[in-house]
């Protein structure tokens, strides 16, 4: 009976997860003009302001301990959705790269290439600090820190910013060309 | 003709095509290169039903053919979710650790796989052998499913969610496995199927993971360049962002 049940999660679960790859809806990414339709605003500020270990120790101090921990599980639950959208830009931008790695620029598709790792660090940082921020929310008195997502998604758009370059580098000489 | 009569030749004549079609847009698109395992039992599959139709049934040739094909196509679809993971993080060298954690993880799924093969009451149908074979496979597709859920929960948690083909891949073997899995358990152990439905239902999911590699290998690959300039803000909002950032490093 055990080894029925665990092969009927083990079924379901692998069943789900293929669903959840190729379900319809996923946002489809083409061009820049993709990614700038479809981009998440995320405010890093707000983002910082919502772990901010001072601004923790004051509601702690302000606030009764219950209605402490409701309003810190607030502030984490956001910070968890700001994180899914970083995510979700993160994997546009892998996309983006994708592209711009079939371009016969060579310089581009190296910077790329750079795109796609970058964007990769920063989603194994995500997965680091998702289960940290789950731990924050389970127990919101817990002083944590948190592993440095923002690095990786700093060196992403400044990728993303060389890859612009590179564009607009190319599009005069194909102007002069043409 | 019931349902059955028709469904059995499409069923059969389906994956048979498509698959002969993916095996040619993977040798057009050099594809079979990348994916050396994948291609193999691509081509195998369609070539063991090919070469089944033509020999007498029952017979020790056909039943020869039958089973190795199947121990092969196996052996074959654990060997590919290696490759496609492999395919996957070869670029970069920080996600070789989730090369090793398949590794780590295949052999504890392999022991509990054949913890489970041991310890399952030993067969109760007419054919013993045949039911052996099956609870044998069962083991198989246990550790395949289990390698094929950490294989797509890391690369759709690392964001490899559009249509790549190593996903593709990933994504047609889980469904195919997931429920060949628990169909296996129905006939097997549980005994609450007849073989009659079994073969037909089998051969259902079979289609529905050729048709998901199908969704993900032929239609034009979507490569379209960035041909122009974006007209938007990025580069302030990345300026803004960094600028922020910074403040936060020198807190």
């Amino acid at each position: 009976m055990v080894s029925t049940i665990t092969i009927l999660l083990v079924s379901v679960l692998s069943l789900y997860l293929v669903w959840t790859i190729v379900r319809p809806g996923l946002p489809q990414i083409k061009s820049l003009e993709d990614w700038e339709a479809k981009n998440h605003a995320v405010d890093p500020e707000m983002f910082r302001v919502l772990l901010d270990p001072v601004e923790e120790q004051y509601l702690r101090r302000s606030l009764p301990p219950h209605e402490f921990r409701v309003f810190q599980r607030k502030r984490v639950a956001l910070a968890l959705h700001c994180l899914d959208l970083v995510g979700k830009n993160a994997a546009m931008l892998m996309k983006l790269g994708q592209l711009a790695r079939t371009e016969a620029n060579p310089e581009l598709a190296r910077e790329a290439t750079d795109l796609i790792q970058s964007a990769l660090r920063l989603r194994v940082n995500l997965m680091l600090a998702e289960p940290c921020l789950w731990l924050k929310w389970v127990f919101p008195g817990w002083p944590l820190s948190l592993p440095a997502v923002e690095t990786p998604y700093v060196e992403l758009l400044t990728y993303l910013s060389r890859i612009r370059h590179h564009r607009q580098w190319d599009l005069p000489r194909s102007v002069l060309a043409g | 003709m019931n349902f059955s009569g028709v469904a059995t030749p499409v069923f059969w004549l389906l994956p048979l095509a498509v698959q002969c079609v993916i095996a040619l847009v993977m040798l057009r698109r050099g594809l079979a290169r990348q994916f050396p395992f994948f291609f193999s039992y691509t081509v195998l599959l369609p070539a063991r039903d090919t070469t089944l139709y033509f020999l007498p049934q029952p017979s020790n040739r056909y039943s020869s053919v039958f089973w190795w094909g199947e121990a092969t196509a196996i052996l074959l679809a654990l060997a590919i979710i290696f490759e496609i993971s492999w395919h996957f993080v070869r670029r970069y060298p920080f996600l070789r650790l989730f090369l090793r954690v398949l590794w780590i993880s295949a052999v504890v799924v392999g022991a509990a796989a054949l913890a489970m093969l041991i310890w399952t009451k030993g067969p109760a149908g007419a054919d013993v052998a045949l039911e052996w074979i099956i609870l044998a496979e069962r083991s198989a597709r246990f550790l395949q499913v289990c390698l094929l859920i950490l294989a797509i929960a890391m690369m759709s948690r690392l964001g490899l969610t559009w249509r790549h083909y190593s996903l593709g891949i990933a994504a047609g073997f889980g469904v195919f496995a997931a429920l060949d899995l628990v169909l296996l358990e129905l006939r097997a152990h549980l005994h609450l199927i007849s073989d009659s439905t079994f073969v037909l239902l089998r051969s259902a999911a079979y289609n529905l993971g050729v048709l998901i590699w199908a969704f993900y290998f032929l239609p034009p690959e979507d490569g379209n360049p960035i041909d122009r300039l974006p007209g938007n803000d990025v580069s302030d909002w990345n300026e803004t962002l960094t600028e922020q950032v910074d403040k936060w490093y020198r807190r």
